[in-house]
């Protein structure tokens, strides 16, 4: 018989806790980064790689839920369901 | 706790490593063929590592009591080499009845390449004509989505393959759905980089539940910590997971799957071993 699906433990006050100092972190890396490249000779506006910096802020910003499945795709090549006709291999 | 490391590439660690995996309850894991770091020039060098795998990694771990097991297959990234994947393949089935060997891995995609897929396909008709399990490697970073799809779309359109003898590997966030959906095993690889974290690991069980759900290290060559799955041991505990509940991931899971392969005879480490076994 298949286990039930365990229910978190932890409250989310005892998550913050927990994790605030460590989001924190996090954070601060990331605009200190974004800083970095800012800081650096050159310029990177139109790289698709930020823009994709972009599309991940705003959506952990603006959704509320399964946000790191969100943002896998965002960083993800697409899917066409007809890639075997491109690679002319044969599908039972 | 006693725990099971169903992935993990010990050929690229040192015999220190075996030592503090055992002091760290690992008593059994599973070894899949992978790329070394560099291409291979011939069929034969991958004898010669077949052989290191089914051969000199057991007798290695076995001075630790760790029991080691092995899957044979050339790797997603060679496989680009159709010529030479072929000659590799046709040479697998004298290695199968070596003891140790669960069957065909980690076979899969690795930048979604059209001979990647020829190759995959030609893995799933000798696991299918042998009766092997399988063991799949998913690629990396935005790869990962793309090819996990494009792998369970030939293992669902092969109706040869119990899918319940069929373990995908590496999966994450936006990949793991489909595969348990599909009723496939899942593994989650615990890597400092890319892959997954023991946190995010603990998330994707509290979401999905434990049911055909592994962890494992993947312990290879590049930067990767043999010792992560005592990590999502101590991960689960500090969320006041039970005990039998962590069991069941990191040991029982891994056996229940290893046991459908007539290659899998594991002694628990209850039962005293002779030494050098």
């Amino acid at each position: 018989m298949d286990s039930p699906t365990p229910t978190p433990v932890m409250s989310a006050k005892q998550v913050l806790d927990r994790e605030y100092l460590e989001i924190r972190a996090k954070l601060l890396e990331i605009a200190a980064s974004l800083d970095r490249i800012d800081r650096g000779p050159g310029r990177v506006d139109e790289e698709p790689r930020l823009q994709q910096f972009r599309d991940a802020l705003t959506m952990i910003l603006n959704s509320s839920d399964e946000r790191a499945e969100q943002l896998q795709l965002i960083f993800s090549r697409t899917y066409e369901p007809d890639w075997r006709q491109t690679f002319q291999l044969p599908s039972n | 706790m006693y725990y099971f490391d169903p992935h993990i590439h010990m050929v690229s660690r040192t015999t220190d490593d075996y030592e503090n995996l055992a002091k760290m309850g690992c008593v059994g894991m599973s070894e899949p063929a992978f790329w070394a770091g560099f291409d291979r020039g011939s069929a034969e060098s991958f004898a010669d590592y077949f052989r290191q795998l089914t051969e000199f990694e057991p007798t290695r771990a076995s001075q630790y009591r760790v029991q080691h097991y092995s899957w044979l297959c050339i790797n997603a990234k060679e496989a680009e080499n159709v010529k030479l994947s072929r000659e590799v393949i046709s040479m697998i089935p004298e290695f199968l009845d070596k003891p140790g060997v669960l069957g065909i891995g980690e076979i899969g995609l690795n930048k979604n390449t059209k001979n990647e897929a020829t190759i995959f396909l030609d893995h799933l008709e000798l696991a299918a004509e042998y009766q092997q399990q399988i063991l799949i490697h998913t690629p990396h970073l935005q790869d990962k989505y793309q090819g996990t799809r494009m792998i369970l779309d030939m293992l669902c359109d092969d109706k040869r393959l119990e899918h319940h003898r069929v373990l995908v590997d590496h999966v994450e966030e936006h990949t793991i759905r489909g595969v348990l959906e599909n009723g496939f095993w899942a593994g989650m690889t615990l890597y400092p980089v890319s892959k997954c974290t023991p946190a995010r690991a603990a998330d994707m069980v509290e979401r999905y539940g434990p049911e055909r759900l592994m962890v494992n290290s993947a312990g290879d060559w590049g930067p990767s910590k043999p010792t992560a799955v005592p990590d999502f041991i101590l991960e689960m505990r500090r969320r006041g997971h039970p005990e039998s509940l962590i069991r069941k991931i990191v040991y029982e899971n891994p056996l229940e799957f290893f046991r459908q392969s007539e290659g899998f005879e594991f002694t628990p480490p209850e039962v005293s071993l002779p030494a050098g076994h």
